[in-house]
């Protein structure tokens, strides 16, 4: 199948801001100090919602949007995506709102976890909708997993390039170091998980993918990474680690949604069939 | 209601292709659409031993359609009364994740109105139940059957019901989806392939 | 206003529907439908016409709906009783190809040179046109005779074909080109004439002569053995149709034999893929396992076949007289009119020889043996049944399966279906017509039949249909016969003959001040200077040139130069043998004029003058190919576009223009243009359909138009239709009627080549040819093609072969754009092994290549063929002088298959050239520049003129 590249920066983007938050969250849970938080939600949100712009353009026009959101209550993959994306957003600005009035830490604290917990949610089901019985490749739910996992990585890397620029407290950052770390990781282990569901034969025919993307981009460098940052925790105001963290997170993250259509086949091709060879069983 | 979908007899059907343009004269598709295809199944075997048929390919009816269950407007819907599968163009948004859901590929995006298509049965002349769909009145050898499944008099009742069951097939199911079509190949002809 | 074709697109769901419909007032079920309100207030009618398509040479009904006088529903019309309501893709193609941007709606003459590249054409008038034509016509014929006239027809897109024998005879000319007739169904009329009595039914299922299989009313056949045809493919709707449910309705056993695994072979019971060209030793063994294992019809062998005759040791049959002079022989017909041969036998009842006159089978006085040999006066004398065992005799199953490439069991199995049945037969398709074995195994086959007894009977290929009648049956050669009193007249004697022969000339000359004998004289001269024919004297039942002779004559002025062509079919460059070769040939032509629906290959290179011609939608007819088994229909005008007129109109006003100009006598014979077939009066159109609304027992055309539903089909009872044994009703000599042969009895040993291949025989009396030493088999024998895969070819080393696919009719359809987007070139059909021993993958362009030439199509890879063999269809290429072009050339026939074949190797009775069953070679190669292959390409011959105005046929 073509890669739908609308459907890829969407589910990367939309998940990577949707992280992005979360691991903001968990800041705002693990600290009490507000340096950069409002500029971090900031990015969080544009890289959503520059996400949910990417995903109209896959549509057949982008109005056509609105029929969707019309029919939000249908829970269908889209609809469900629509309805997270919503949310997250909203508790974004929500949470921007109250950091600027200065509303009680408890309100902040719980509306940022609440938004955390719908970040993940949506790079979870950017991914999710793809789980149809239909597409033999897709149909795991390691591919959500896959989704989210990257999805998370890309956030606990962009979380750390943004505490960085924005000068967070180094105190602060290191109690991050764990969680940013520990996202990385799962992000190289849920891209091992779905080539290992497609099947390393299979996965074996896009080499450039397999081998570039997922596997140094992915998995080593992305891994390497996330240890480096764990183990390095005195060392977190250092932008090197982070930023090559991102990029190779960024390009696995990419791979594997490419990736994962490259490997649709669907599960009969019957018109494609009939168009092109017009024979089964040469 | 009643399950209407299309029965092939594959011992009759001469893979001549008249159905594919039936459908496309019938329903105004122009050069490179189909909603209606058929393709060859072998000949497999060592020659001079050899057996094929041909398999025209539509859609499939499914009783759990997952074009319907993923499409996000509802555009993609089963019809209440007659149990087709159609497309409400009005509703589609042209997101195509039905052709990702479809497991037979026998969707087509048009790409002129940025809509999915596929088979309705020729509703515009089935709908009132007294009108077969038109590769069904002109296929050349009369193997297309059209009708109520659960209704033992429809003419596609009637042909299933002509045969044993080893005869009666199904295309191969990804899941849950149970398509309603039903393909007849008697295996004096050839072996039922499964394609998978 | 949104096209209806649009709103049945966007068709939503059965509320609106029935809402739009209720507002419409359309009660047709079938009607269009669910429409946009604005749509539906304009309150467009559609309109229903039937007819019956004609994109095949069958015939099948259908009916047309219009809106605003435009098509835009075809489908078949359900009271159809073989195709019952079926159309296929050839035929629903009408609705592009009418409005094609390639059609041609007025005459037209070219500017400039000849050639494609710079093809340039000016509208002229009707008056124009035939003034043109009649001008050059007289100039060709008083500058160099009558000879150099000639017209082509064939080739598919036609409706009938008499011009093709009319209009040069009248001039005096003798040449008649068409890439079918010798090569398609002649040489099985043939066989019919002179074994059976009459040309149909003569085994062709495409030719609808046998319908059998399709018998509902009285169903009985058990094994139909399908013998390079290809119903499903060739006739798709009505034949395929009708053996899809003879197969699967009926449980008709089926034996397909075809060197390709074609759609009918799928379903059969044997499947025999046989060596392209080694039919006769199939034949033959055929006819060894059955006289062996006595599966044959004995009863009918002895009384109604020339099996029993005792031939002497040339091969002529023994009459009684010859053996006792004083015989008299009891069937004699005491005005010494009609003949009723007394033979010679060995009776079994005796154990000797004995006459063996003509009776009903239970009055014989002799129970003859069929297989034997007797010494007469010292002389070895053998039975026909003898000399056919005995060539039969080495085809044994195993050398059968050794030469023809099969296997020993499977052929077995095939005879036993075929041979153990009560009600079977063969429908045998034109593959052997296009070989050098076109007289060979029609005549075997048919013999084989007769042994087998399946004629005349239920549920058999062979079977008349209608009643023989109780007069005594003729049968004579043709327009030859009946106007120039040339050639013998079977079942007349010899007095009755000459009879006959001054009756014809008297009725044809007597009042025109000609002298009949030198018409005849003269026309006897036409016969035999035409090219081909004094070596290939079979060409006289299709009354054509032999195709190479003509070629070959084009190019080389020797013996006589072919100068002036009118040309009434598709793109010879297509469908003719050996097409490079015709190309200078054609370019030499003083003057072309072609009559055709739409621009062709042919058109573009070669033609000074275009003529248009109705497409079956615009056609009124009820002539020929109006029927299915005992139903008629009229083939009936949808529309009217431009300036186009039936085909057999315009050589008639050339004709008449001539005849203006000069005066009858400038021709040999004008008034064949009315006498010499019934069917031609066509310059009087009110007439004919006054003739046709008769039939249908109208009161009148309008009548009959206005009322058709009631008036449509018309119904041969099924009782008298499927009638049965007519050969035994009495006559009214009190014998049974037998058959119209010169024995009344089927002639399987078909003596009557000895004496044409000597002196013209039945054909040229009362005159005598020239004895050149032809020596012309009396029957089926086995025959070796100089190319044929048994020798180490190693420059070709596969045999070639071809067969129709689904999607085109002859060379027509190629600027359908539906059916070329399934079927954009053709496909070389080849097994996985052979691709991959030459590198080749499915899909791949391959050029193929034979000792005559070139040609291309792409490799379709698949089991259903011996790996030895390949299979192609032939093909041109409209896009290839489309105006998108910067670079127009000719239609492709370069690239087609026809160039490989060859006209230098003919059967030996009739001249077909040969189109399959020669050696080629095969490469991977690349796409010929230009040709298209994706959907969205043609859309340059999606329609264009559905916005012409409706038009009334031009009257000249």
């Amino acid at each position: 199948m073509s890669v739908e590249w609308p459907l890829v920066l969407f589910s990367l983007l939309a998940g990577c801001g949707g992280c992005t938050f979360a691991y903001l969250a968990l800041s705002d849970l693990l600290t009490s100090n507000k340096k950069g938080q409002f500029q971090i939600a900031l990015v969080a949100l544009i890289v959503a919602v520059v996400g949910g712009f990417c995903s109209v353009a896959h549509l057949a026009s982008p109005q056509n949007v609105m029929a969707a959101v019309w029919n939000i209550g249908s829970f269908s993959g889209i609809s469900i995506e629509l309805i997270l994306i919503g949310i997250t957003c909203v508790l974004m600005v929500v949470y921007m709102v109250l950091l600027k009035r200065g509303a009680a830490e408890s309100a902040q604290k719980a509306v940022a976890a609440v938004g955390g917990v719908f970040g993940l949610l949506l790079a979870f089901f950017t991914g999710h909708g793809y789980v149809i019985e239909s597409q033999a490749t897709w149909n795991t739910e390691l591919l959500p997993f896959a989704y989210l996992g990257t999805s998370l990585a890309l956030g606990a890397f962009l979380y750390a390039v943004c505490a960085v620029v924005c000068k967070v407290d180094e105190a602060d950052l290191r109690k991050m170091a764990i969680p940013v770390g520990v996202g990385a990781v799962l992000g190289a282990v849920s891209i091992l998980g779905y080539v290992l569901a497609v099947g390393f034969e299979a996965a074996a025919t896009e080499p450039v993918l397999l081998w570039g993307g997922l596997i140094a981009c992915g998995i080593v460098i992305t891994a390497i990474c996330g240890v480096v940052v764990m183990a390095r925790k005195q060392n977190m105001d250092s932008l090197a680690v982070p930023c090559v963290g991102l990029a190779a997170t960024a390009v696995g993250a990419v791979s594997l949604r490419a990736f994962m259509w490259v490997v649709g086949s669907g599960f009969l091709g019957l018109f494609e069939v009939a168009m092109n060879s017009r024979v089964i069983g040469l | 209601m009643s399950k209407r979908c299309l029965v092939v007899n594959l011992d009759r059907c001469s893979g001549c292709d008249s159905c594919v343009v039936h459908c496309k004269y019938e329903n105004g598709l122009t050069l490179g659409e189909y909603w209606n295809h058929v393709t060859a199944v072998g000949p497999t075997g060592d020659f001079p031993d050899v057996e094929m048929y041909w398999l025209p390919v539509f859609c499939q009816q499914c009783e759990n359609p997952a074009c319907v269950s993923v499409c996000p407007t509802g555009a993609s819907y089963r019809d209440p009364e007659t149990n087709v599968v159609l497309v409400d163009k009005d509703k589609c948004i042209g997101c195509r994740y039905c052709m990702f859901g479809c497991p037979y590929g026998v969707r087509h995006f048009n790409e002129t109105e940025g809509v999915v298509e596929k088979c309705t049965l020729c509703s515009q002349l089935t709908a009132a139940g007294d009108d077969v769909p038109a590769c069904v009145h002109n296929c050349p050898t009369g193997a297309r059957f059209f009708g109520d499944l659960d209704d033992p008099n429809s003419d596609a009742s009637k042909e299933l019901a002509k045969y044993d069951a080893d005869a009666i097939h199904s295309l191969p199911d990804p899941g849950n989806a149970h398509p309603a079509t039903k393909y007849i190949l008697s295996p004096s002809i050839a072996a039922w392939k499964e394609l998978i | 206003m949104s096209s209806p074709a649009m709103t049945r697109r966007g068709f939503v769901k059965a509320a609106a529907l029935t809402g739009a419909v209720a507002a419409l007032g359309i009660e047709t079920s079938s009607s269009l439908i669910e429409a946009p309100e604005a749509f539906a207030a304009s309150g467009t009618q559609r309109t229903a016409i039937r007819t019956c398509c004609h994109g095949c040479i069958q015939c099948c009904p259908c009916i047309g709906y219009l809106e605003d006088g435009v098509i835009v529903k075809l489908e078949g019309d359900p009271e159809a009783p073989v195709s019952k309501g079926a159309m296929c893709l050839k035929g629903m193609a009408q609705q592009h190809t009418a409005y094609s941007p390639l059609r041609i709606l007025y005459p037209m003459k070219r500017v400039g040179e000849r050639g494609a590249a710079n093809a340039s054409w000016e509208r002229i008038s009707w008056d124009e046109a035939i003034d043109l034509a009649a001008d050059q016509f007289i100039t060709s014929v008083e500058k160099y005779g009558p000879y150099g006239v000639w017209m082509g027809t064939g080739g598919g897109g036609q409706y009938v074909s008499p011009q093709g024998q009319i209009f040069p005879k009248m001039f005096g000319g003798p040449i008649q080109l068409s890439g079918g007739a010798l090569q398609c169904f002649g040489p099985r009329r043939m066989a019919g004439s002179l074994i059976i009595g009459q040309a149909e039914p003569c085994l062709s299922m495409a030719d609808s002569s046998v319908v059998e299989p399709f018998n509902e009313y009285n169903p009985t056949m058990e094994v139909c053995v399908i013998w390079g045809a290809s119903p499903s493919t060739s006739q798709t709707a009505q034949s395929g149709h009708g053996m899809a449910d003879a197969r699967v309705d009926r449980g008709v056993k089926t034996v397909v034999i075809d060197p390709f695994m074609i759609p009918d072979a799928t379903k059969a019971d044997v499947w025999l893929p046989i060596r392209p060209g080694s039919d006769t030793a199939l034949v033959l063994c055929f006819m060894r396992y059955v006289i062996e294992n006595n599966l044959i019809d004995e009863q009918f062998c002895k009384y109604w076949t020339n099996l029993p005759f005792l031939m002497d040791p040339d091969g002529n049959p023994i009459l009684a007289e010859d053996i006792w002079p004083d015989y008299k022989n009891p069937a004699a017909d005491p005005n010494d009119y009609y003949s009723t041969p007394a033979y010679v036998c060995f009776d079994a009842k005796t154990n000797k020889i004995q006459p063996f006159p003509y009776t009903a089978p239970e009055d014989s006085p002799v129970d003859p043996v069929v297989f034997t040999e007797v010494e007469i006066d010292g002389k070895t004398c053998k039975t026909a049944g003898q000399i056919y065992w005995e060539e039969a005799e080495p085809w044994t199953l195993e050398q059968t399966a050794e030469t023809c490439w099969l296997k020993a069991d499977a052929i077995e199995k095939a005879i036993r279906l075929y041979g153990e049945a009560e009600h079977a037969g063969i429908a045998e398709g034109v593959f052997a017509d296009m070989q050098q074995v076109s007289s060979n195994v029609p005549i075997g086959i048919l013999a084989l039949e007769c042994m087998m007894g399946y004629i005349n009977k239920p549920g058999c290929t062979l079977t008349y249909h209608g009643s023989y009648g109780e007069t005594r049956m003729t049968n004579a050669p043709g327009d030859h016969n009946s106007r120039w009193g040339l050639g013998w007249t079977y079942g007349l004697t010899e007095n009755g003959n000459k009879k006959a022969r001054e009756e014809a000339l008297q009725k044809a000359f007597g009042e025109s001040g000609k002298d009949p004998e030198e018409m005849s004289k003269g026309m006897l001269q036409i016969l035999t200077d035409r090219l081909g024919s004094d070596k290939y004297r079979g060409s006289f039942f299709m009354d054509m040139a032999v195709t190479g002779g003509i070629r070959e004559a084009a190019a080389t002025g020797e013996p006589y130069r072919p100068r002036i062509l009118f040309e009434v079919s598709g793109n010879k460059m297509c469908t003719i043998a050996n097409t490079s070769g015709w190309d200078a040939g054609y370019r030499a032509q003083d003057f072309i004029v072609q009559q055709y629906t739409n621009f062709t290959s042919f058109t573009m290179d070669y033609v000074d003058l275009i003529l248009p011609d109705e497409e079956w939608a615009e056609y009124n007819s009820f002539e020929n190919l109006n029927n299915q088994i005992n139903y008629n229909w009229l083939r009936q005008r949808m529309i009217h576009l431009g300036e186009t007129v039936a085909c057999e109109r315009p050589f008639m006003a050339v004709a008449k223009k001539i005849a203006e100009k000069k005066g009858e006598d400038f021709f040999f014979d004008f008034d064949y243009l009315y006498n010499g077939n019934s069917r031609v009066v066509y310059d009087d159109p009110a007439a004919k359909k006054a003739l046709w609304a008769e039939r249908f027992g109208a009161q009148s055309w309008d009548d009959l138009i206005e009322n058709y539903d009631n008036y449509a089909p018309l119904v041969q009872p099924d009782e008298e239709y499927w009638s049965y044994y007519q050969h035994e009703a009495m006559a009214d000599d009190g014998l049974p009627v037998g058959f119209a042969t010169e024995s009344r009895k089927t002639q399987p040993y078909v003596w009557a080549f000895k004496e044409l291949g000597k002196n013209g025989g039945f054909i040229t009396w009362p005159y005598k040819w020239e004895d050149t030493g032809l020596d012309y088999s009396p029957i089926c024998r086995y025959v070796e093609f100089e190319e044929n895969g048994l020798q180490n070819d190693t420059d070709y080393p596969l045999v070639f072969t071809s067969g129709r696919v689904q999607h085109f009719h002859h060379g027509t359809l190629r600027h359908a754009p539906f059916n070329r987007e399934l079927s954009p070139v053709p496909d070389c059909y080849m097994h996985p092994d052979t691709a991959a021993s030459y590198g080749i993958e499915h899909g791949d362009w391959v050029k193929l290549t034979s000792r005559r030439g070139t040609a291309y199509g792409r490799a379709y890879l698949t089991r259903g063929i011996n790996p030895r063999v390949v299979r192609e269809e032939r093909f041109w290429y409209p896009e290839l002088f489309d105006d998108s072009r910067g670079d127009k050339r000719t239609g492709g026939w370069e690239y087609g298959i026809s160039n490989l074949t060859r006209d230098d190797v003919n059967d030996p009775i009739i001249g077909s050239a040969t189109y399959r069953g020669f050696n080629v070679q095969i490469e991977k190669a690349e796409k010929p520049e230009g040709i298209w292959t994706e959907p969205k390409q043609f859309e340059a011959f999606l329609p264009t003129l559905k916005g012409e105005p409706q038009t009334d046929e031009v009257v000249f």
